[in-house]
């Protein structure tokens, strides 16, 4: 197996999307075209394809009720600790690892980044959160509102007070104007 | 920058439980920013929409907000809280006119200054800001109109400036809102 470590993580992160069958065309197009020119990258995708054939052909066997029964009851100190990781495995992970926890590696990583970010408090939910966000941008978009709509009302009241007061000023040493409307209007 | 980008257009039910509002408005009370609207519940009837967003919501708010756009979530980091009640009327409510002089006085009364004011025949709008020394603690909006009456109050840090620059990352439209399936028209 060849060495992984000169795949970069953008690469790493497209293999594993590429497995999950959530690339695009054009992005697994890309992907053909520099695996053509980067043999590891090559590799890698090759290791990747045969290591999920291999989890996919796994037989889950059940083991007999009695013997889960005893290790459910093993406290958690007495189990054996886990072996080493074994050289060879796909990206330093053991062989036996799922192909779904692989696929859910990336989706950990971001929640636990989001979790480290996020104040301590009360706990909410993602739902509750977005929920919250549209209403404060809902808040803010009447708050908007309003403020415009009473900026126009102003504006509005300030042409006409201003409008009226120089018609005013000026009909005052034209008299002729308010004769041609007085004459107009009859 | 990317855009802060909330499509409201297509929600077509946005209830507002009204219990989380009511434990969300106990916990802004002890806010100098907060404001008493009194019953207007009493007055308006029920509202087509009710809002009340505390502190730690809004906390986790911005920290959710920080990689889509930093800029607005800084701005929600500094709020304490956000009230909003919509109601829509057919008609000039019987004793609002006299309701939004009231609490009105009520505010000038207690540090609140009158920013802006409109007094017309069919519309009243009062925009107040709490100010301690340079910083703004709060700002309380009442407009009523024969067909709606909202009143908010922001409770917090906010810079109108601010607000107004930012208002293009809320790709809100508040005329396009639907609430429990009924569009809420607004006549802009």
């Amino acid at each position: 197996m060849t060495d992984h470590n000169n795949i970069n993580e953008t690469w790493e992160a497209r293999i594993n999307d590429l497995l999950d069958g959530e690339l695009g065309e054009d992005e697994v197009a890309e992907l053909k075209r520099e695996a053509e020119t980067n043999a590891a990258l090559a590799q890698a995708i090759i290791d990747a394809h045969a290591l999920q054939a291999r989890l996919d052909d796994l037989q889950i066997e059940r083991a007999p009720e009695s013997l889960r029964t005893r290790l459910a009851e093993i406290p958690d100190t007495e189990r054996p600790l886990p072996e080493p990781r074994k050289a060879g495995s796909w990206f330093g992970l053991p062989r036996w690892i799922p192909a779904g926890a692989l696929a859910a590696i990336p989706v950990l990583v971001i929640a636990m980044t989001m979790m480290r970010s996020q104040p301590q408090g009360p706990e909410y939910t993602e739902a509750e959160i977005l929920k919250a966000q549209q209403e404060v941008a809902i808040a803010f978009a009447y708050l908007d509102r309003i403020g415009q709509r009473a900026g126009q009302q102003i504006e509005s009241e300030l042409a006409k007070e201003l409008s009226s007061g120089i018609t005013e000023n000026v009909s005052r040493y034209m008299p002729y104007t308010n004769h041609t409307e007085q004459e107009e209007s009859s | 920058m990317k855009k802060f980008i909330i499509t409201m257009a297509g929600i077509a039910c946005l209830t507002l439980a009204a219990s989380t509002a009511w434990a969300q408005e106990d916990e802004l009370k002890a806010f100098p920013g907060y404001v008493d609207f009194g019953q207007l519940s009493d007055i308006f009837g029920e509202p087509n929409v009710e809002i009340a967003v505390g502190k730690g919501l809004l906390s986790f708010v911005s920290a959710f907000t920080t990689n889509e756009d930093p800029e607005v979530a800084n701005l929600f980091s500094r709020l304490d809280g956000v009230r909003v009640r919509v109601f829509e009327t057919d008609q000039l409510a019987d004793g609002a006119i006299d309701l939004v002089r009231n609490v009105s006085s009520s505010l000038s009364g207690s540090g609140w200054e009158s920013v802006v004011s409109v007094n017309s025949t069919d519309e009243q709008v009062r925009i107040f800001m709490k100010l301690n020394d340079d910083l703004i603690e709060g700002i309380t909006v009442m407009a009523v109109e024969p067909d709606e009456a909202v009143f908010i109050n922001v409770i917090g840090f906010l810079d109108p400036a601010e607000l107004a620059r930012l208002m293009d990352h809320f790709e809100v439209d508040v005329n396009d809102i639907q609430i429990n399936g009924v569009e809420i028209n607004g006549d802009d």
